[in-house]
């Protein structure tokens, strides 16, 4: 199968300069590499700080790249800028965390899906409602859901909401950050299998970020460790589940709870 | 008995009178770990609020908390205060913002030595020293000095702990002590308030939404849903209640992995959707017409295991 993604050696470091102290910068993301093949789900996982997130908002350009490549369809996607830029933003879209957070609690969920065919400027009017509302039965709401506000919503549907909203354009490429971790656990196993039926549906790839191991070892073909920036072990999901090479992914799996319950 | 609450009920707005916690009643035995477990707005952070009489004025309580034989319901504002920190504590989720950013942590801990003993300076120093020593907590004299927000988040937990645990509390009410911490960190403090438990005895009521974690700390285990307790066991593994095991379900088993994960239809009813009936009786994959209109007791099936269910 093709890469979608590649990442080749990639840096970001964050640190405090200001007129009176010279820099000194911290590499969040130091020197990785990994390649996401069209189609599947790819999982990075580690604990808070270890530089997840950071690669995360790298390849969607909410940051920006202190060096390294990020190929994404075999076009180097780092020195986007203008129109080139917004086309690829297109294509690679973000579920972020916190749904409370994420919706504009000012406007309604037909606004809000409807915001990213504006800026992108696709389809005319007609054809604009025809596709939300085929989003909106997938994800099982009726026309009325339309109307109302994030406020009025559960925690389990305005997640759904961020989700039909990142999906509107069809992108290729879909970033989850903790995409479950604010939700109870029976409403994170109906996101969790929402986000598969997509995927078949729409042959989408994820790179599903998060700090819980049960959940990324259900939802990923392949899953990247990261430890303070560096990514230390890559492996497949069974493979790293079972048999873990790296100390610190043994550790990891050690942590989890519940292993007596079953 | 370290504490034992009977039929408590929590109503919040004085006009409508919407009930969050329903006659609830359990108890929590000496040198005993009680899980308290449930999904979000269920009512177990509030059931630790009312024990610790720190519900704002638009809660009215009913019922009786008795915390060694006394109900605390009807103690004054002062005698709560000499009762809370002293023979009940409690450990916070999020230790950032349950530590006072403006003061030194060992300062904060010995604020509580002196306030409930009459220990002079100096060995109030010694005996907060010790506690730090006592959770696990290097370099003693340094991070006694040091402001909460340049230690780490399990560091911060371990700092809460040693101010829950400094008058030696009959009862420790823990209150998602591991829910902002990582994995590995959220091991070693579980480890460390077992080490605790085993040490001096105490109690703790522990409330979390993971019932994983809960499984592996506690001795019994209560599931709570919509205000009420559903069902008592001391081991997950013989969860009867159809809400205790569909969120077992619902939870992702390695074992089952590329199945497609049991979630349970509908959601949480708010406090103003709740009906007479059972529960869980709306969600319920065996409920009957029955359901809907009784609610069952929660009555003790077989040894030590308590059950809300008119069908299982």
């Amino acid at each position: 199968m093709e890469n979608i993604l590649e990442i080749k050696n990639l840096k970001k470091s964050f640190g405090s300069s200001n007129f009176f102290k010279v820099k000194d910068s911290k590499a969040a993301v130091d020197n990785i590499s990994f390649e996401i093949k069209k189609g599947e789900i790819f999982g990075l996982v580690g604990e808070s700080g270890c530089g997840k997130s950071t690669t995360g908002n790298l390849i969607s350009k909410l940051l920006s790249v202190d060096s390294g490549e990020i190929i994404y369809n075999g076009k180097n996607i780092c020195g986007l800028k203008g129109r080139d830029l917004k086309e690829m933003r297109k294509n690679i879209q973000m579920i972020f965390q916190d749904p409370y957070h994420s919706l504009n609690p000012k406007k309604n969920i037909g606004w809000i899906l409807m915001e990213p065919f504006i800026i992108h400027n696709l389809y005319s009017k007609d054809d604009r409602r025809k596709k939300i509302l085929d989003m909106l039965e997938i994800a099982g709401f009726d026309e009325s859901f339309l109307s109302k506000y994030p406020s009025e919503l559960s925690g389990g549907q305005r997640q759904r909401v961020a989700i039909l909203a990142a999906l509107m354009c069809e992108p290729d490429f879909v970033i989850a950050d903790e995409a479950v971790s604010a939700l109870d656990v029976s409403v994170q196993a109906q996101i969790l299998n929402f986000m598969k039926k997509l995927q078949k549906k729409m042959g989408l790839t994820y790179l599903f970020i998060s700090h819980d191991l049960n959940v990324i070892y259900y939802m990923c073909d392949r899953i990247a460790v990261m430890k303070e920036g560096k990514i230390i072990e890559i492996n497949e999901a069974e493979k790293l589940y079972l048999n873990p090479k790296h100390p610190y992914t043994k550790s990891l799996l050690a942590a989890i709870p519940g292993k007596k319950a079953r | 008995m370290t504490i034992e609450i009977k039929n408590l009920n929590v109503y919040f707005n004085e006009k409508t009178k919407l009930q969050a916690v329903n006659n609830l009643s359990f108890n929590v035995k000496k040198g005993e770990i009680m899980g308290l477990v449930g999904e979000s707005g269920c009512g177990k952070s509030l059931t630790s609020l009312s024990i610790m009489r720190l519900l704002g004025k638009n809660a009215s309580l009913t019922g009786e908390i008795n915390f060694l034989g006394e109900n605390i319901l009807n103690l004054s504002k002062k005698e709560m205060g000499s009762l809370r920190g002293k023979e009940i504590s409690m450990i916070f989720q999020e230790p950032l913002t349950a530590l006072n950013p403006l003061h030194r942590v060992g300062k904060q801990i010995s604020e509580i030595l002196k306030i409930h003993t009459s220990l002079s300076k100096k060995e109030i120093k010694v005996k907060t020293l010790d506690l730090m020593q006592e959770v696990n907590l290097k370099d003693l004299e340094n991070t006694y000095k040091k402001f909460p927000h340049e230690l780490s988040g399990g560091q911060r937990q371990r700092i809460i702990i040693a101010m829950a645990i400094a008058c030696e509390p009959k009862l420790i009410i823990a209150d998602e002590p591991t829910t902002a911490l990582d994995v590995s960190t959220q091991a070693q403090i579980i480890d460390l308030l077992k080490e605790i438990n085993n040490k001096k005895h105490n109690s703790l009521l522990f409330i979390s939404h993971d019932l994983d974690l809960v499984g592996d700390l506690c001795h019994r285990i209560a599931i709570m849903y919509a205000g009420h307790i559903i069902e008592v066991i001391e081991d997950l593994k013989d969860a009867k209640h159809p809400y205790t095991k569909c969120l077992l379900d619902a939870i992702p088993n390695p074992l089952h992995k590329g199945n497609e994960l049991y979630s349970i239809p509908g959601r949480v009813p708010t406090l103003a959707e709740r009906e007479s009936g059972c529960p869980f009786a709306g969600r319920c994959p065996i409920a009957k017409e029955r359901c809907h209109k009784i609610l069952p007791e929660l009555l003790e099936r077989e040894d030590r295991h308590l059950l809300r269910c008119l069908y299982v």
